[in-house]
């Protein structure tokens, strides 16, 4: 079987006709053992690419805490992406009220006026917000002693069958050939919103002042110049790693093909996403009587396999197995690769440029 | 239909309410749905398959022009207007004209080598509608932004909008449909109900041209 036809079952259809694919596709994985929810890449990327009107809400990058309801509310229950015999799934546009939007603060009464005693926030309605864009930050799910949550950084997944490309009447979305990047062009794009519809990851917000519709563009000018994405480059957790996907002596093909241990994101919805996950490892549950149970872990299963589906369980043993190898003090490549020894040419080789020095 | 001539300096057309449309009959022209199966996106075939979009069954044209300047005049029922788009969900009212810029140019937005003009009015930007090309499905492209002033109202369940422009409006090339008293052009109309999320190639459409003489 050739590539494209691997391609073909793996995403289950193919493209009007055939499989179109780049030449190389760019990667990110994100090991979540690291992430530590600090929304340093979420700054990174406002101050980069989203400080200009009608752009105010936008969070191209987001970190959601999980179990939760993240970024726009409920995403994952709206549809979208594709059907397994490849039709497309109908959805909906999400509301600035459910991605969060920006709200207005009244500095003018209380620090000039005097007119009031307490900063309120308000929606773009003018009322008092019922969500925001990371409105269920630690929450998470069970009941002391066994609770927890885990940080879950969330981007445009640059898909292999991206479903915003094929809903766009205007073909004003496009993957770029040498590295699988998924655009929006500006100036074809009419802010129809049929790939808000389409995007079952509802990662595409909506400029009400440009009027066009808007996403991470993988930082593609940086990429240009041999630069890591600003998310990328700014993680003080240096949690994300960005490669292609063919570099079989870079870590994003050690991680998702060699060791299979980072999965992709809602895999079902059936678009092939580009951007994966190493789950996160958790301690063992407590019993009543205060003893931890090495049999059932914090986090569990079942929650982490409604994420990244069943390869996850297998994906948690690899890497406790390297973990207590190297903890023995014996060599493991995995756990050396994660561990990123030396930055930035282990985490992301091929963009180690200094963006300062250009 | 017959643009009549007038005398826009007694008689302003400018106002979709203005008497000068009273003197004048309108012609009805039918509206049918855009075809399914032309719809350009498989996310859209699969979502509007049971062709529920384009209900507004016609339009009442009129047109008038003094030798320098055309006004025509449009009114359909839309029970609920949206004039405004606050949040990403929300679409606003529209109406388009379009006009061949050949004698090939096919009804639906034009074809390679044969292109249309498309004037088109959206509620919540009322006083300007966006001059458009197209030459096929999915390929319009606004070239000009000032050239087509227009005023609409909703009152009743219904609009009235009145789009006006130059008979020349610029020098002649490829992208502007040109007028010349005396002479007949065709003319096709769309109808965009907001309120049924219709934008793009979701909207009621005239399938057959309007004849649209400008009295000499």
């Amino acid at each position: 079987m050739d590539d494209a036809k691997q391609e073909a079952a793996r995403i289950g259809r193919e493209i009007d006709g055939q499989i179109v694919r780049p030449k190389r596709q760019l990667a990110m994985v994100f090991d979540l053992n690291k992430c530590l929810g600090c929304h340093t890449c979420s700054i990174a990327c406002k101050t980069q690419w989203t400080r200009e009107e009608g752009m105010e809400g936008m969070w191209w990058n987001v970190v959601n805490t999980l179990p939760g309801e993240g970024t726009p509310k409920s995403w994952e229950t709206m549809g979208g992406g594709f059907e397994p015999d490849g039709r497309q799934r109908p959805s909906r546009i999400p509301g600035r009220e459910e991605f969060g939007d920006a709200w207005q603060f009244n500095q003018q009464e209380v620090l000039f006026e005097g007119s009031a005693s307490h900063l309120e926030p308000k929606n773009f309605k003018g009322e008092k917000p019922s969500w925001g864009p990371n409105w269920d930050e630690d929450q998470g799910a069970g009941e002391y002693p066994n609770s927890y949550f885990f940080y879950f950084p969330r981007l445009c997944n640059h898909c292999t069958h991206p479903a915003c490309l094929e809903a766009c009447p205007r073909g004003a979305i496009y993957k770029r050939e040498q590295d699988g990047i998924v655009l929006i062009d500006e100036q074809k794009c009419k802010g129809f919103r049929f790939c808000m519809e389409a995007c079952p990851y509802k990662r595409i917000y909506y400029n009400h002042v440009k009027l066009v519709s808007q996403k991470c563009i993988f930082c593609f000018p940086r990429i240009d110049e041999g630069v890591a994405p600003a998310c990328a480059r700014q993680c003080p957790g240096r949690l994300r790693f960005v490669g292609y996907l063919d570099d079989e002596n870079g870590p994003i093909h050690k991680l998702v093909h060699q060791w299979k241990v980072a999965l992709p994101l809602h895999e079902e919805f059936g678009t092939g996403p580009n951007i994966f996950y190493v789950p996160p490892l958790s301690p063992p549950r407590v019993t009543a009587t205060g003893k931890p149970d090495p049999s059932k872990p914090r986090i569990p299963i079942e929650y982490l396999q409604s994420l990244f589906g069943p390869r996850v369980e297998e994906a948690l043993r690899i890497l406790e197995t390297e973990r207590a190898k190297k903890a023995r003090g014996e060599a493991s490549e995995l756990m050396d690769t994660l561990i990123v020894y030396r930055w930035p040419d282990n985490i992301f080789p091929d963009l180690t440029k200094d963006p300062a020095t250009l | 239909m017959l643009a009549k001539r007038v005398d826009f300096q007694v008689e302003s057309p400018g106002d979709p309410g203005a008497r000068i449309w009273e003197r004048f009959p309108a012609r009805k022209v039918a509206l049918t749905p855009t075809p399914v199966g032309l719809q350009n996106s498989k996310y859209i075939l699969g979502k509007w398959r049971d062709g529920d979009f384009g209900r507004t069954s016609a339009v009442g044209l009129q047109a008038v022009h003094d030798g320098a300047e055309l006004a025509l005049r449009l009114e359909w029922e839309c029970e609920q207007p949206v004039a405004s788009v606050d949040d990403n969900d929300q679409f606003a009212d529209g109406a388009a004209l379009l006009f061949p810029l050949s004698e090939a140019s096919p009804l639906i937005m034009g074809a390679q080598g044969a292109p249309v003009n498309i004037w088109h009015w959206r509620a919540d930007r009322p006083t300007v509608a966006h001059n458009n090309v197209a030459d096929g499905i999915g390929t319009s492209r606004i070239t000009r932004s000032t050239l087509i002033t227009t005023r609409a109202a909703h009152a009743s369940g219904r609009w009235t909008l009145v789009f006006r422009r130059e008979l020349v409006a610029g020098p002649p090339d490829a992208e502007l449909a040109a007028f010349e008293p005396g002479r007949t052009y065709r003319v096709a109309l769309a109808v965009w109900c907001g309120a049924n999320a219709e934008r793009a190639g979701l909207k009621a459409f005239s399938p057959e041209w309007v004849e649209l003489s400008l009295e000499a």
